[in-house]
């Protein structure tokens, strides 16, 4: 009698570890990985809450610079006035004691400098020749280097005088911005 | 005749069967519990992870709607700093040039190409040995990269006539630079 029920409880028991084994072991390992999984979307959360606040600072403290940024939006129009440039220049040069000669504004009203491709900033050279004495060259080149608009000065020259007045022929460069432009990734050749 | 029936007798188990019985019926519930458990938790927590991911939805759009609008001012700004970085004084040429002229000698024609810091400037002096000196301080000085002399020779009028292609160091367009104004 004592041998078919240890059979039975043997029995049992190998069932137990056989179901153990393939039902127990499989729902604590889900187990595991579920827990896993929420503390990461816990820690997720915590890291997306966090990055927005700090988003929201950055932002709060952005709002504190609006005349800096739209210095920045001067500097760099989305959509360049070339006549209000011309008449800075005009404006600036007559101020500074000087005279107009010549311009070349053509390259401004290019199509290729609007559409160069991958480059956020566009530049937009052009030419000028000024004519009047050394001092007002001097003046005038620094008020075009503390412009808002970031004009640079690409290169002078100027032959010598003896009446002390010269034209100075001068290549500038001022820019214009295309936000959405992203710099291209090197084209892979088929 | 009667039938007698003959009483069955008491089985009696050894009592480290009955132990071994008890504990393959403790495990039983043991593991009937544990696989309750788990799988209740396993739901519980499926439950959860999506309550989280409906958390974490509107908070990746604000994030995403925030970076919209923050992403090209940065963008913008850091362009701008690129840009102001690049934007060179050309007028310290001019105040270097007077600066380092000696009393005896006269630049005239200037060209002066800012891509490659470059300046080309002609010039008359008196005697060679003002020319020797001239050379000297302009050599001596930081902010010139290189100097090369050419076209040197006697004008009609006695004087020494020279032509000076002058490299500079990147310095010279810093606004620290500004010298003589």
């Amino acid at each position: 009698m004592k041998r078919p029920i240890l059979i039975i409880i043997v029995g049992f028991l190998i069932l137990l570890a056989v179901g153990g084994y393939f039902l127990g072991w499989p729902k604590y390992q889900e187990f595991g990985d579920k827990k896993l999984e929420v503390e990461g979307k816990d820690t997720e959360i915590k890291q997306k809450e966090e990055y927005l606040s700090k988003l929201e600072v950055f932002s709060n403290r952005l709002s504190e610079y609006n005349n800096e940024l739209a210095e920045i939006d001067f500097a760099l129009p989305v959509e360049p006035s070339i006549a209000a440039l011309f008449i800075f220049f005009q404006k600036t040069i007559s101020e500074n004691g000087l005279i107009l000669k010549d311009t070349d504004l053509g390259e401004l009203f290019s199509s290729e400098i609007q559409g160069t491709p991958g480059e956020r900033i566009q530049k937009m050279p052009f030419s000028i020749s000024v004519t009047g004495s050394y001092p007002a060259l001097k003046n005038f080149l620094s008020v075009v280097y503390r412009n808002t608009r970031l004009i640079e000065v690409n290169s002078i020259s100027f032959p010598s005088s003896e009446e002390g007045l010269f034209t100075s022929n001068l290549v500038l460069e001022t820019h214009a911005y295309q936000p959405k432009a992203e710099k291209k990734e090197a084209e892979i050749p088929e | 005749m009667a039938i007698e029936i003959a009483p069955r007798g008491k089985i009696k188990l050894p009592f480290w069967l009955i132990v071994l019985g008890v504990f393959a019926i403790i495990l039983l519930i043991g593991f009937l519990g544990s696989y309750f458990y788990l799988e209740i938790s396993i739901k519980k927590m499926s439950q959860e992870i999506q309550e989280k991911g409906t958390t974490l939805t509107p908070l990746i759009e604000a994030i995403e709607k925030k970076e919209e609008e923050l992403n090209p001012i940065e963008k913008k700004i850091d362009d701008f700093g690129e840009l102001l970085q690049k934007h060179k004084i050309p007028l310290n040429i001019f105040n270097f040039l007077e600066k380092i002229c000696l009393p005896a000698v006269w630049f005239s024609d200037f060209n002066f190409t800012s891509e490659e810091r470059e300046v080309i400037v002609s010039g008359h002096t008196d005697t060679f040995v003002i020319l020797e000196q001239q050379i000297l301080v302009l050599k001596q000085d930081p902010l010139v990269k290189s100097l090369n002399i050419s076209g040197v020779s006697i004008s009609e009028e006695g004087k020494v006539d020279f032509t000076f292609l002058l490299t500079f160091a990147p310095q010279i367009f810093t606004p620290l630079e500004i010298t003589g104004q």
